[in-house]
């Protein structure tokens, strides 16, 4: 599948990526590589839309969530919703 | 003072003064047949009269005074009414002079809690999470040896220990955000992209006459 060759080349490609993941509006996985897990795969897609409720009249925000271990952004972009794990610098 | 009222549906009515609201609300039986309805009256006459003892201990107004004195209109000298939700009720009066004494009543009997005099210590953060340990520690004892099995966790996670270290860290730089776009867009035109080839199809009629 497709998305599943593009988490490959973004991990593999890009320094600082330690995860990627993929899902679709209702919580659905379709694809995780790295440190990110099928698990989060609702948390994030929920997330996402959370906040694009916020502003409805706005396209859907990227949402950046920051820790000690590094940081996470999440952007949904249509149906699907893409998740980067980036370990910190 | 509590009246027990029966009204036309058979509801029973209890209302209390003032001073038992504090501690008893209004109670609202719900329709029972005319037999048990006496019964449960009697067995509940007694602790009425008993809650009016207790309430007022030298001797206050009964049931069978009235409400309005006929001959001069005013309110009943009796202790503050509230309102009550009998529908033929009349429109409580508090007696005259009266409402300064069951104010004082009212100080002296029920037990205030001052909300506006408490102030927040505030806990520090060990102190909440020492405490929120120990709780969680007791709960599974108790729910260990209850054998319900599920462990009690504490439902707020650690999250970051250094949060001043976080914020001033650098925001999130723009190439990221660029990043996370790209990809999403990509993402998003490889899934829109998926179709279904058409091999064979999945209804075949058969040749029945």
């Amino acid at each position: 599948m497709s998305t599943k060759e593009m988490d490959a080349l973004l991990r593999f490609r890009l320094p600082g990526i330690a995860g990627v993941i993929c899902t679709d509006e209702h919580g659905l996985c379709l694809g995780a590589k790295g440190v990110a897990t099928r698990e989060t795969s609702g948390h994030i897609a929920n997330i996402a839309e959370s906040a694009a409720r916020l502003n409805p009249n706005l396209p859907p925000p990227v949402i950046a969530i920051e820790s000690e271990g590094g940081s996470i952004l999440i952007k949904k972009e249509g149906t699907i919703t893409m998740g980067i794990y980036k370990s910190p610098n | 003072m509590a009246n027990l009222w029966v009204s036309n549906n058979l509801q029973v009515f209890v209302s209390a003064s003032i001073i038992e609201t504090a501690k008893h609300n209004i109670l609202l039986f719900p329709y029972m047949p005319q037999p048990a309805l006496k019964m449960y009256i009697k067995t509940l006459y007694p602790i009425v009269k008993a809650m009016d003892a207790d309430m007022f201990p030298d001797g206050g107004p009964s049931e069978t005074d009235r409400l309005i004195n006929p001959a001069n209109g005013q309110g009943t000298p009796s202790s503050f009414r509230e309102t009550q939700v009998v529908p033929a009720a009349t429109v409580p009066q508090p007696g005259g002079g009266d409402e300064a004494s069951v104010l004082t009543r009212i100080l002296h009997t029920v037990n205030f809690i001052d909300v506006s005099a408490v102030e927040g210590r505030g806990l520090e953060q060990h102190e909440y999470h020492d405490k929120a340990r120990q709780y969680s520690n007791k709960l599974n004892m108790v729910l260990a040896s209850s054998g319900r099995g599920s462990k009690y966790r504490m439902s707020l996670p650690n999250g970051v220990t250094a949060p001043q270290i976080v914020l001033a860290s650098q925001p999130v730089s723009l190439a990221d955000i660029e990043l996370i776009t790209m990809a999403a867009k990509r993402a998003a035109a490889a899934v829109n992209d998926l179709k279904v080839e058409h091999k064979e199809d999945l209804v075949v009629p058969f040749g029945v006459p």
